[in-house]
């Protein structure tokens, strides 16, 4: 049995199990450390501003990065989130496809998929002449017309691999030369599995390293195992602001934001 | 092992709620919080998710799976010797708990708050600065005027109000509508924030009362020191007081911690909702102000600012207030550059930071009349303290200086300690004045 069997067929239901005991064991501590306890007076906001403020709450910190931390903006949040992981694994093509086969209604954002290659991307601007096909349209069919251009797998993909990268090399001398504590041997980890996960999921698409079909099963095979592992893993370590932490702490600020009337 | 400190570990870590779980749990490192932090210039090692770090190992070693098996590995440790605890005491008091690391952390982490649980053991361990311990057991005493000089200082300050409304001073009287609570805090630092207070409630006819000594030296120091227990005892106190004369809103002149605390998290700490308001004195003023009770005369001297206390301000939206009324005073008015309300800048020196300086131990000292003895670990504590403290206020008095004001308000008498020491530090042409004092002389009633 190769990678790709093993990945697809037998890892795909340890994944989703320890996935789920995982985030049934951290919401569980929320719940079971959740102290009611007598409220101060709340100050009056009017509806308008409790919005603004919500909306305020999951900004501020984008408006920070990008007033005082402009290299963890770019890098972190630019690169790695807004152009690199977020839209590559909820929209990109392949991935809509994918996300649609375990949960049929996602198939409803497949309008907005993003083409995989910057190539069909870029000819559908460049070329001079429609090509030849019996389909309904000459090159890339979406909505996101001219933005495709970079708005595809490819360039998504290498934005995600640059931040990682840039993130990953960063916390090198901030963990053994500045000895931050806050820099941990899990960052690491994560973003060493996220880096394989990129990379490997790049070359699958391109058929590197070699055209042949086992490298390329090895290599999504490959990409397929560490995209498993960071969700077994996603319960237990940073990932999990993906799923809960990143929400619950915005949600928690607005609400104390209204309490205390900003 | 640190004698006590597992104890200590157990106590602080039994009281975990879900919203301290997340501050522990969610830190990704990505340190957009650090360049908002005032210690942050002290060196990256105090920035805010570095300091919360520390309280972060322990919690992991206690309560969790992977820390209790893998230890150091996965960042989970209890100090086990004087290195350690000295670290530790270096992060807990270079955090002045302005909340501008909450407020700008990408996923709503306070550091804040894991820092105070850090004092919280360290208290425990008997590692908090002398001073702060001095003081918290001023205010846990029955009389916070705890010798001849200090109550010679109180009584001062009541004469000089006495004279200046020229009357006796409505000292715990029943049935007052407004209960105001100044603090010896206030009386060592802006003895005359007190005068003035008292005179503008004389001037507007109010029906007031207050406590013939201070319920507190800054309450709760329990919250500054990390001693929950006093915490309450103090609150209880206030509580009573406030009960006994039947007060039904309490008014606070001292915008820093005790203004905060019991106006939000007293409820909290306590479990039950205070049967008064809280207000403080700009909220007062401009309350008086927007219903045309008082007028504001205009006077045009130099240019003002108003300097957000982070614990008014962010920690409690008291914001628009004290600009209306600066604004009503001079049309020369100018917000500071680098930041407003919610975004503003720590003065650098709160939550005892600028008392447990050298300087500030001296401060003390000469006004109970009394001498502190540091402990020994204190002398290596104390003098890099200082030298970082400096260096925190400083950012405080150059945002000032960018706008080149004459005149700094603000409604808090830490903040005014502060960058009143700063600007004599750094050789700075502008004052701190409180609200109360800037806009006495421009009050009319109508």
């Amino acid at each position: 049995m190769g990678l790709y069997e093993f990945a697809v067929y037998d890892m795909f239901v340890p994944t989703v199990a320890i996935f789920a005991f995982g985030m049934v064991y951290r919401l569980s501590r929320y719940v079971f450390l959740y102290k009611r306890a007598a409220q101060p007076m709340w100050r009056k906001t009017s509806v308008p501003h409790k919005i603004y403020l919500l909306i305020d709450a999951f900004v501020h910190a984008i408006v920070a990065a990008i007033k005082r931390s402009k290299v963890t903006f770019v890098s972190g949040i630019f690169l790695l989130h807004f152009f690199g992981v977020i839209p590559i694994l909820f929209l990109l093509s392949h991935h809509i496809v994918w996300w649609s086969y375990y949960f049929p209604p996602y198939s409803i954002l497949s309008p907005l998929a993003i083409p995989t290659s910057a190539t069909s991307s870029a000819l559908t601007l460049t070329a001079p002449f429609a090509p030849v096909t019996g389909m309904s349209h000459g090159f890339v069919n979406t909505i996101w017309g001219p933005l495709t251009v970079v708005l595809n797998g490819d360039v998504l993909a290498i934005l995600a691999i640059i931040g990682t990268t840039f993130k990953l090399l960063e916390k090198i001398p901030e963990k053994f030369k500045e000895k931050l504590a806050r820099v941990r041997l899990g960052d690491f980890v994560a973003l060493l599995l996220l880096l394989a996960i990129l990379i490997s999921g790049y070359m699958a698409t391109h058929h590197l390293p070699s055209g042949d079909i086992e490298t390329y099963k090895f290599m999504l095979g490959l990409h397929i195992l560490t995209a498993e592992i960071l969700v077994l893993l996603l319960p237990f370590t940073k990932f999990f602001h993906f799923v809960f932490s990143f929400w619950y702490g915005k949600l928690h600020e607005a609400y104390d934001l209204w309490r205390r009337g900003l | 092992m640190i004698e006590g400190i597992e104890k200590a570990i157990d106590t602080v870590l039994s009281d975990l709620d879900s919203v301290t779980l997340h501050f522990l749990e969610s830190c990704v490192s990505c340190g957009i919080c650090a360049p908002f932090c005032p210690y942050t210039i002290a060196g990256p090692i105090y920035e805010p998710a570095d300091k919360a770090e520390e309280m972060r190992y322990i919690y992991r070693k206690k309560m969790t799976i992977a820390g209790k098996v893998l230890g150091p590995l996965v960042g989970a440790k209890y100090p086990k010797d004087e290195k350690d605890l000295d670290r530790m005491i270096n992060m807990a008091y270079r955090c002045v708990n302005c909340r501008y690391c909450y407020q700008t952390c990408a996923f709503g982490i306070y550091s804040g708050k894991l820092v105070i649980m850090l004092r919280r053991i360290l208290d425990k361990v008997g590692r908090t600065p002398s001073t702060l311990k001095y003081l918290q057991s001023i205010e846990l005493s029955d009389s916070v005027l705890i010798n001849d000089k200090v109550r010679e200082k109180w009584d001062g300050i009541l004469k000089e109000a006495k004279e200046a409304i020229g009357k006796d001073l409505p000292l715990d009287k029943q049935g007052a509508e407004i209960v105001y609570l100044p603090w010896l805090v206030e009386a060592l630092l802006t003895p005359e924030v007190i005068v003035s207070t008292i005179k503008i409630l004389d001037m507007v006819g109010e029906n007031w009362t207050m406590p013939s000594e201070p319920l507190g030296f800054e309450p709760p120091m329990g919250v500054i020191v990390g001693d929950r227990e006093s915490e309450r005892k103090v609150f209880r106190r206030i509580n009573s007081y406030i009960a006994k004369v039947g007060g039904k809103k309490a008014l606070i002149s001292h915008g820093g911690t005790p203004y905060m605390e019991m106006r939000f998290e007293m409820p909290f700490v306590m479990n039950e909702k205070p049967s008064y308001d809280v207000i403080h004195v700009t909220e007062y003023l401009s309350d008086l102000y927007e219903k045309g009770k008082i007028r504001i005369r205009r006077e045009e001297n130099g240019k003002v600012t108003w300097h957000d206390p982070c614990k008014l301000a962010r920690g409690s939206g008291v914001v628009e207030q004290p600009r209306i009324l600066i604004k009503a005073s001079t049309s020369n008015y100018e917000d500071l550059p680098r930041g407003t309300g919610m975004y503003s800048h720590c003065c650098g020196g709160g939550t005892g930071i600028a008392l447990i300086t050298c300087d500030g131990r001296k401060l003390v000292e000469e006004f109970t009349g009394e001498k502190i003895k540091p402990a020994e670990w204190e002398e290596r504590f104390c003098p890099p303290l200082e030298e970082d403290y400096k260096k925190a206020i400083k950012q405080k008095v150059d945002e000032i200086s960018e706008i080149n004001a004459n005149i700094v308000v603000t409604g808090c008498s830490t903040c005014i300690y502060n960058i009143n020491k700063g600007a004599t530090l750094y050789d700075r042409d502008f004052q701190a004045v409180h609200i109360v004092q800037y806009l006495l002389d421009k009050i009319e009633v109508t």
